[in-house]
């Protein structure tokens, strides 16, 4: 094997590989051969990391769609890092953007759905800190502010996308959908959509709320004090969603304003 | 005492009763590495290449692992995460 000792070397060798892969995202027919096998792995190992971060997506659309659409997500956002996880955020707003949603008005919203259930998944996951509550009694609830768990967010969309989502991620391929079921899904839940998104045992998951409890997550996660969102929700039954929160380890911990 | 802070004394004295039924680690599960399919992987692998559940790319990577229920490991042909880590440096070393 040839060794590159001088820096004039090395820098040329940086600029050939930096041109190849410029030339490999470029994804321009007509290259030749041996880039064109590069092109075709680069797609479909795009279109594989889709699938995997947009699981239902793939089901509802199918793999040639998806493959199409991972083509078109690249020429618009290239990875930015080894791990092909992080790439494919922008496919819900790239959909919206296309025609396709005309006829299809739920995709997009199933797609941003979708990425953040794959970006909690990633999240680390921390548990309470117990001692934290003792702050309910010891300091004003103006300076008393709940952290949620960074593997906790919230979701709404105008239709029921949860129901599609639900129905579609517990079965192989889109040919295995009770369509009976989902209409009577659609009939029991029509309308928007207000959602926790959680983590059960690694796998993320999904929770349907009511709307004062979805806006009062938003408040939480807007960083309102605890004085603050009671006043603000006077009806909301406080003391029973914290019991809860603690059992489904919603909460990382209660924190003083001056710790903010 | 004021209404909301009773409010949230009630709320102290219900959440300290209350026991975490539901935490992210499940109880009685352990992480087993070398049984799961492609793609069928519970999260991030052990060479670091991806940090995700879904992403890996070979059946039975000794790398990638799946959650089971505490003690079964073995007995399906998997490893603890000690022993996949040491054959991941051993190999890594006669790689190099």
């Amino acid at each position: 094997m040839k060794q590159v000792h001088s820096s004039s070397e090395r820098a040329q060798l940086a600029r050939r590989q930096a041109q190849l892969v410029d030339r490999i995202f470029c994804l321009k027919e007509n290259q030749s051969k041996g880039l064109a096998i590069y092109q075709n792995n680069l797609r479909f190992t795009a279109a594989r990391a889709l699938s995997i971060s947009y699981p239902v997506l793939e089901k509802l659309l199918g793999q040639e769609t998806m493959v199409a659409l991972a083509q078109s997500l690249l020429q618009q956002e290239s990875p930015n890092s080894g791990d092909w996880a992080d790439w494919g955020g922008q496919l819900a707003e790239f959909i919206g953007n296309t025609e396709f949603i005309q006829d299809h008005p739920y995709v997009d919203d199933i797609a941003r759905l979708e990425w953040k259930l794959h970006e909690l998944g990633r999240q680390r996951s921390s548990t309470l800190e117990r001692d934290s509550l003792a702050l309910l009694e010891s300091h004003d609830l103006e300076n008393v502010h709940i952290e949620l768990n960074p593997d906790i967010d919230i979701y709404h969309s105008a239709l029921p996308v949860d129901q599609i989502w639900l129905a579609h991620d517990a079965i192989e391929n889109a040919s295995a959908l009770d369509e009976t079921a989902l209409a009577e899904a659609f009939r029991q839940y029509p309308g928007e959509c207000f959602l926790l998104l959680y983590r059960r045992q690694y796998k993320p998951d999904l929770l349907r709320l009511n709307e004062d409890t979805f806006y009062w997550f938003q408040d939480i996660k807007q960083g309102l004090n605890l004085e603050q969102l009671l006043d603000r929700h006077p009806e909301f039954d406080f003391v029973h969603w914290l019991a809860k929160a603690v059992e489904n380890n919603w909460i990382h911990r209660l924190k003083p304003a001056h710790s903010l | 005492m004021n209404q909301k802070q009773k409010i949230a004394s009630a709320a102290l004295a219900l959440a300290l009763a209350t026991a975490v039924v539901a935490p992210t680690h499940a109880a009685g599960k352990e992480k087993c590495y070398g049984i799961a399919e492609a793609g069928q992987n519970d999260c991030g692998n052990l060479a670091g290449t991806h940090s995700c559940a879904g992403q890996s790319t070979v059946d039975n990577d000794p790398g990638e692992w799946k959650l089971v229920a505490k003690g079964t490991c073995e007995s399906v042909g998997g490893m603890l995460k000690a022993e996949a880590k040491k054959r991941y440096e051993e190999a890594k070393k006669a790689k190099s």
